[in-house]
């Protein structure tokens, strides 16, 4: 029940491959002012979760990983739904989408 | 720093990460004996890492939202071939209908409702060295989570027998070469006691081997997904609905206010 070593992947390195999106995905989040890049940046992190998953899923040989993944899947493609539909009203009402000048919840 | 150089920079880097793997791949076809740890597989990971790192620098970097956009696609490819490399086929497939289709084309369609061309965007801060102060925190919780997550690998766990190894450690495996074998994935789960979980265990996890008898990845999933997971599954489709149901409402202003528009209209007319 083992897999060709010499394709067998070993999960630190993808381990430290999602670390590092994962980081990425926050200098995103921090840095930058437009909230569709931030929302993509939250993307990345995710994908990057994703990534752990799959890779401890390769290594135990279950297919836990794959069915955690997929309902990360699921909650990452409802929330990009609402985000964008929050950020649309936002700029519908404001004409500017600026993270630092929308800093109310309600005028 | 313009988008144009750091588009061609990155570009660059992707490119001479391809010119090593080819130049690594040729040199272990020639003379294996020199390069044992080179392996395609391992080697084109190793290529698909750095052109994922690479996509998603430029996602961050790259101040036009179309182009972080594009960047951040190039990015889901590159991670659902490594998915593939991992034989996790499903959500290989998955991420390309489903991150790089759906999402991707409802940012573009968002980007292109509102981009607004020679607005400022990275630098132009209001908060002062906020690029620094981010990249800074960004570091220091990769530096963090990397302590967290390796420091096990050079030290012995404590409910090791004094005969095994210290290679058994779960987290020393995942340097290792070869899949966890059965015995010390029970020992990783179980610490502190002997398992004897390994019925329970076998048929609550189909290892993916195993899938394969059941007529594929993807079958499998999906028995467990409607079995042992189904109430997961209703929540997710639940949260689904509610999401669609939000988007509507938090969409439908705009179409309101020309139906009173109209309406108005229409009442100015026939009123005259």
């Amino acid at each position: 029940m083992t897999i060709d070593p010499a394709s067998f992947i070993p999960p630190g390195y993808t381990l430290l491959l999602a670390l590092v999106l994962f980081a990425i995905g926050v200098v995103g989040v921090l840095v930058r002012r437009n909230p569709i890049v931030i929302f993509m940046s939250i993307e990345l992190m995710l994908n990057a979760v994703n990534l752990a998953f799959l890779a401890f899923g390769h290594q135990l040989m279950v297919l836990s990983g794959q069915i955690y993944a997929f309902f990360v899947l699921a909650v990452a493609a409802a929330e990009v739904a609402i985000g964008l539909a929050i950020i649309m009203a936002i700029f519908r009402r404001r004409e500017e989408v600026d993270v630092d000048r929308v800093n109310l919840l309600r005028w | 720093m313009g988008a144009d150089r750091s588009l061609k920079l990155l570009s660059g880097l992707g490119g001479l990460a391809l010119v090593a793997y080819l130049v690594l791949w040729a040199a272990a076809g020639f003379v294996p004996e020199r390069l044992p740890f080179f392996t395609p597989v391992r080697g084109l990971f190793g290529l698909l890492a750095i052109l994922a790192v690479i996509s998603a620098l430029a996602m961050v970097m790259l101040r036009n939202p179309v182009h972080s956009a594009l960047a951040l696609v190039a990015n889901f490819f590159f991670l659902a071939i490594i998915y593939l490399l991992m034989q996790q086929v499903l959500l290989a497939f998955l991420q390309v209908l489903v991150y790089a289709g759906a999402i991707m084309v409802l940012f573009l369609f968002v980007i292109m409702f509102f981009f607004q061309p020679g607005r400022p965007d990275l630098g132009s801060s209001p908060i002062r060295q906020q690029t620094l102060g981010g990249v800074l925190f960004a570091l220091a919780m990769l530096a963090m989570a990397m302590v967290v997550i390796f420091q096990g690998a050079s030290r012995r766990p404590q409910w090791l027998s004094a005969g095994e190894e210290v290679r058994s450690s779960p987290v020393a495996y995942l340097f290792s070469e070869a899949a966890v074998p059965r015995k010390v994935q029970e020992i990783s789960l179980t610490p502190g006691r002997k398992p004897e979980l390994q019925a329970t265990r076998q048929e609550e996890e189909q290892p993916v081997n195993v899938a394969k008898a059941f007529g594929g990845q993807v079958r499998a999933i999906g028995i467990r997904l409607y079995t042992q997971y189904l109430v997961p599954f209703e929540l997710t489709s639940v949260l689904i609905l509610i999401a669609i149901i939000a988007a509507v409402v938090m969409g439908r202003d705009r179409a309101k206010k020309i139906m009173e528009l109209e309406r108005t209209r229409q009442g100015e007319v026939s009123g005259e």
